[in-house]
């Protein structure tokens, strides 16, 4: 991308995305917001490395992935992510202008994915989140496909394991 | 609706919890500012002599090394301290190592007040400056960005106390008379050691006295209460036994299963408040119930476990010694004692014999006595009656 401009509209446009995805990954605004301007930052400093075309979409998420495990790592970050482990996000920590029914959805999704390894949790936010196909994953993972697709599977038997989405599942079904 | 489908909308619903921070865009530009300064003054930028973390953590290795080697090198044995002083210092800078936000080109301006007021409550309307373009699509990965990099390594595990379940047997032999004060004194242990006695009983009567105490005692003082009761004054160890197994793994996954199932009766209340059929009524009451028992089951399990790792058992038992009683070797007779010893024997036998039988033929005769006077008598009635 020669044209800063245009690098700067689309990291514009991409930032509430990328935020949300670093909010996923993990589970704190605050620590998202420095992931992300971190990643933004690395992305315009090497700016001339992003990839032409649809492959420079996840080359960011790439970047920001990386920014987010880095925080992962740190001992702050895991002292707080323990912390918020204690809490159950109950439907009423949801907005309440959301449908009742979205924010407990919304929550028990989000309980069931908190409970998974990073290295299944990153794939699942980027695959049913940000949209990111399996391939575009195995970018910004820097994984193979195979890799992804078997993270992905192993990812979904846990979740279907899990009680509540499967009585979400199951309910839904039903109707 | 599948599970794909719950995945896509719960994360979409979930993501759209996050406030997307006001003005955060601008502070990031704010932060490519010098940035942009320093590239047209001409200052070299892209990838500058900046150290990464790791490398920053191989020259901190590195320094130790040389602090750990050069006194071992100098001062044999003196050095150990110093070294072991720097290898802490070089752990914790590499664990968090402080050029982490330096290394994107100095530290950020923001403050966590400020993102506090950006983020604002939860429930707050979203403010996104613009709609991000979340599309689907396949395409080839691009191959550019090598100066990145994105491990997928497993995270530190965050510290957890452990929970360890720990027992213990000791077999103490004490001396006589000296079981009752023993157990006392292993009551009072317990005391002391902040723990209790669970189970206790004696049988301090008869020719071996013994006892029993199970005591509970804090899982920390454990190997001191262990320590205390095998040294008890006039007591001999016989025999000691302790193990330990460690349930944080049982523990935390009871607590994880108790969240889930915590969010599961949510998810059925909220569905239960929309029902609107009884059938539908019913059925989600029944499962509501369902999974309330399965909460309590796994709330006391975890209860007990809780209670098992947070006290230890130490069961101790008391022996009294017991007097070697002195017992007589057998020795071989010979043939000429044997013949005598069986002579005497079976007198004694056939004595034991006479005396016997006396009874009953003395019984015998007495019968026929009291047979015959009676019928001597009878005789001599009628006579009397016939003259």
């Amino acid at each position: 991308v020669d044209d800063r401009d245009e690098l700067d509209r689309w990291l514009a446009d991409s930032y509430p995305t990328a935020f949300r995805t670093a909010c996923l990954v993990l589970r704190s605004p605050a620590d998202a917001e420095d992931a992300v301007q971190e990643a933004f930052l690395r992305v315009w400093r090497f700016r001339d490395a992003i990839p032409p075309g649809e492959g420079r979409r996840p080359w960011l998420y790439r970047v920001v992935v990386n920014a987010c495990l880095s925080r992962v790592r740190s001992d702050r970050v895991w002292r707080e992510r323990s912390a918020d482990d204690a809490l159950v996000n109950l439907p009423g920590q949801a907005d309440p202008q959301h449908d009742v029914e979205d924010a407990v959805l919304s929550s028990c999704v989000a309980s069931a994915v908190d409970r998974l390894p990073d290295h299944l949790r990153v794939p699942v936010v980027l695959r049913y989140f940000t949209g990111l196909a399996e391939r575009e994953i195995a970018t910004a993972i820097q994984r193979r496909p195979g890799t992804v697709k078997s993270r992905l599977s192993e990812a979904r038997r846990r979740l279907a394991d899990d009680p509540a989405l499967a009585a979400w599942v199951e309910l839904e079904v039903a109707r | 609706m599948t599970l794909d489908e719950v995945l896509q909308r719960g994360l979409t619903a979930a993501a759209e919890d996050y406030d997307v921070p006001a003005g955060a865009v601008d502070r990031v530009r704010e932060q490519l500012a010098p940035m942009e300064m320093e590239k047209q003054t001409g200052r070299p930028s892209g990838p500058t002599w900046r150290l990464s973390g790791h490398k920053w953590m191989g020259i901190a290795a590195a320094v130790v090394m040389v602090l750990i080697a050069v006194p071992i090198a100098i001062g044999g044995n003196g050095g150990s301290e110093g070294g072991s002083g720097g290898g802490e210092t070089a752990a914790s800078s590499g664990v968090v190592p402080p050029a982490s936000k330096s290394a994107v080109g100095g530290s950020t301006a923001v403050t966590d007040q400020q993102r506090r007021l950006a983020h604002g409550p939860v429930g707050a309307p979203l403010a996104s400056p613009a709609p991000g373009a979340v599309t689907g699509g396949s395409t080839t990965a691009g191959g550019g960005g090598t100066a990145f990099d994105a491990n997928v390594v497993a995270p530190p595990v965050p510290t957890a106390p452990n929970r360890v379940v720990k027992t213990g047997e000791l077999d103490l032999q004490v001396g006589k008379g000296q079981v009752g004060a023993t157990l006392n004194r292993l009551t009072a242990l317990a005391a002391a050691e902040h723990g209790y006695i669970a189970d206790s009983h004696t049988a301090e009567a008869g020719p071996a006295p013994s006892g029993q105490v199970t005591m509970r005692v804090p899982v920390q003082r454990f190997e001191d209460a262990v320590q205390q009761a095998r040294t008890i004054a006039g007591t001999k160890v016989l025999g000691l036994q302790t193990s330990g197994e460690d349930v944080t793994s049982k523990y935390v996954d009871l607590q994880a299963r108790i969240r889930a199932l915590q969010a599961t009766r949510s998810t059925y209340l909220t569905i239960l408040s929309k029902a609107t059929t009884i059938g539908e009524t019913l059925s989600v009451q029944q499962r509501i119930t369902d999974v309330q028992t399965q909460i309590e089951q796994l709330q006391g399990q975890l209860r007990v476990l809780g209670n098992a790792s947070a006290l230890s058992t130490l069961t101790v038992t008391v022996d009294q010694k017991q007097v070697a009683v002195a017992t007589e070797r057998p020795h071989e007779d010979n043939g000429f004692v044997k013949a005598v010893k069986l002579s005497v024997s079976r007198f004694v036998h056939g004595i034991e014999a006479i005396v016997g039988i006396i009874g009953p033929v003395f019984l015998v005769l007495l019968v026929v006595v009291l047979g015959w006077l009676a019928a001597r008598f009878g005789y001599r009635a009628s006579r009397r009656h016939l003259v």
